[in-house]
């Protein structure tokens, strides 16, 4: 578990963290998301006991990084957003090294490395100088080096950054795996990849925290319309004003013609459902319905919107 | 433990996977191995005047040897791997110096070789030998923490190279300089004192006593007697005591990221 309250970090006049609180629980996988500069990294330097913070605490497992350093750093396995790692050494080598400098017993060195290689994919290239290695290879070395030691929480910078999509999609489902045992934080730019992996997801700005909750509570969070596409076969633009005749429907725009077919987005208040309403309005219309798909906010309009300077967090946002 | 000699394993045979130790090795071996063949030619051989002579060489290779030891961490971002690992500070930097101390012992083994020689034609290694190897062991010691320290202070290498020639050129600079230093002290204190209150003989004390404080404080300086098989406990310690407060300084540096503020 990691137990964060009120850190704050100033660099010189410039406020990185502005006093964040947050609560990772024990098997929850977290993602940290935010755009560049927005502290996720200052944030994982802190948690990890790198750097210090200003104010502010961090408990890891309930140790204080700062008061317990040796007992809280063996509870973390942290992936930085540069990997470190020693490029004049094989990757076995340099595991071996990790194991060591975390005091793997030398007995079962050879067994819980092979797993945690057969597990990032890189028992192919063990024998490999790290120098050599692609940048997705290095990314996976860095993963495999947070994860010697077994640690109870493992913290993960951009851990896809840098990779081809096959090996993000590998790299996501490790983490998922990874999860089932592990507390994680992982960090990330990309939303599609913290919908994909994460429990929970908290948004940072500006060394803020703007939002925080599950992606669907997130949705709701930022309340507002719900909006749904309406796909007609029909070519008549009469068909814009049938939509809008329809009783609830706010605002309807259209979107694009595709084959023998028109395409529209109306929005209504959120939670107001008139789908039924729109198809009995085309029936009579005689203009045959064949696409009707509502468009949840997805985390990218979550994120345009809460990091967006006008944004105000709602109250109660962050509760679970 | 384990820690300490994981990093002083990985630290020493980083010098010899990278082309650093085999040059600095073919170097020494090179330079020490001409002067003693000279040496051989004229039909005289005195491996302390090696060491002797080697030591004076220090200041180049030492920095060349300590520049990379902490700075490259910092460059490569290695050092966040150390430092938030259970490692403490004190480990890393102990293992960091124990490696370096032991890739410059490997350095420095043709001096095997010139003593095996020296006996096998019927030198003697005697009493002055070892007080001259101590001397030089102590010197390199030392001045390794110092690089240490020197390559604590930046991430660029070459700077930390300059940092520890400056200081180390400084210490030989300063042996030359104690008398005058102390000279200018007495001549000041004597402009200050116009109405001559203070006696000429107090004011040339002062003078004497911070160019004996100088030289006291100055590592070249304190090692003349070990060439002649004259052991000095006190300036063992105060070597000891050079190593101790300049790898404990080296700590302070790198965990000053982690203070506050």
């Amino acid at each position: 578990m990691v137990e964060i309250t009120n850190l704050v970090k100033y660099y010189g006049e410039n406020k990185a963290v502005d006093d964040i609180s947050f609560t990772v629980q024990d098997g929850e996988v977290l993602g940290f998301l935010g755009p560049n500069g927005a502290g996720k990294s200052t944030t994982m330097n802190i948690l990890t006991g790198f750097i210090s913070a200003t104010s502010g605490q961090v408990k890891i497992n309930g140790y204080d990084i700062l008061e317990q350093p040796q007992e809280a750093r063996s509870c973390i396995g942290y992936l930085p957003e540069q990997p470190p790692l020693y490029k004049d050494m094989t990757v076995l080598e340099y595991l071996r090294f990790v194991a060591d400098l975390k005091g793997v017993k030398k007995q079962d060195q050879t067994v819980k490395l092979a797993e945690i290689m057969a597990l990032v994919k890189i028992t192919d290239v063990r024998k490999r100088l790290i120098n050599n290695l692609s940048k997705g290879y290095k990314q996976r070395v860095g993963i495999a080096q947070a994860l010697i030691g077994d640690p109870d929480v493992l913290v993960l910078d951009e851990p896809t950054v840098g990779l081809d999509p096959k090996q993000i999609k590998e790299i996501r489902q490790t983490i998922r795996q990874l999860g089932k045992k592990h507390t994680i934080l992982l960090s990330s730019h990309i939303l599609s990849e913290v919908s994909a992996t994460c429990d929970r997801v908290i948004i940072i700005n500006n060394g803020k925290i703007a939002a925080s909750g599950s992606a669907d509570s997130l949705g709701q969070a930022i309340g507002g319309v719900s909006r749904v596409e309406v796909i007609v076969a029909t070519e008549n633009e009469r068909a814009m004003s049938v939509l809008k005749q329809v009783s609830g429907v706010s605002s309807v725009s259209f979107l694009r013609k595709e084959k023998g077919a028109l395409v529209y987005e109306y929005q209504t208040a959120e939670h107001q459902d008139v789908r039924a309403d729109v198809f009995r309005a085309f029936a009579r219309e005689n203009m045959p319905i064949i696409g009707l798909r509502s468009l949840n906010p997805t985390l990218e309009d979550i994120f345009l919107k809460v990091t967006s300077s006008s944004y105000q967090l709602p109250e109660k946002a962050d509760e679970n | 433990m384990t820690q300490i000699y994981a990093i002083a394993k990985r630290e020493f045979n980083s010098y010899f996977k990278s082309p650093m130790g085999w040059v600095l090795l073919a170097i020494y071996t090179f330079i020490s191995g001409l002067y003693f063949s000279s040496m051989l030619l004229s039909n005289y051989a005195d491996p302390s005047s090696v060491l002797s002579f080697m030591r004076s060489l220090f200041m180049v290779l030492i920095p060349l040897m300590t520049m990379r030891t902490i700075s490259e961490d910092k460059k490569n971002g290695t050092e966040v791997l150390l430092a938030t690992s259970p490692a403490s500070t004190t480990q890393i930097v102990l293992g960091k110096y124990f490696g370096t101390v032991l890739t410059f012992l490997v350095v420095s083994s043709a001096n095997v070789l010139y003593v095996i020689i020296t006996l096998a034609f019927g030198g003697t290694i005697d009493i002055r030998y070892l007080g001259t190897l101590i001397a030089y062991l102590l010197t390199a010691f030392t001045y390794l923490a110092i690089g240490i320290f020197a390559s604590a202070l930046t991430e660029n290498q070459i700077i930390a190279a300059v940092i520890s020639f400056v200081i180390f050129v400084s210490f030989e600079v300063l042996s030359a300089l104690s008398q005058m230093i102390g000279n200018l002290l007495t001549s000041l204190v004597n402009t200050i004192d116009f109405l001559d209150k203070i006696p000429a003989a107090t004011e040339a004390a002062w003078g004497g006593a911070l160019t004996n404080a100088l030289n006291w404080l100055n590592p070249s300086n304190r090692l003349q007697g070990f060439s002649q098989g004259t052991f000095d406990l006190l300036t063992i310690v105060y070597f000891i005591s050079m190593i101790v407060i300049f790898l404990y300084i080296t700590v302070q540096v790198m965990d000053k990221r982690r203070w506050v503020k």
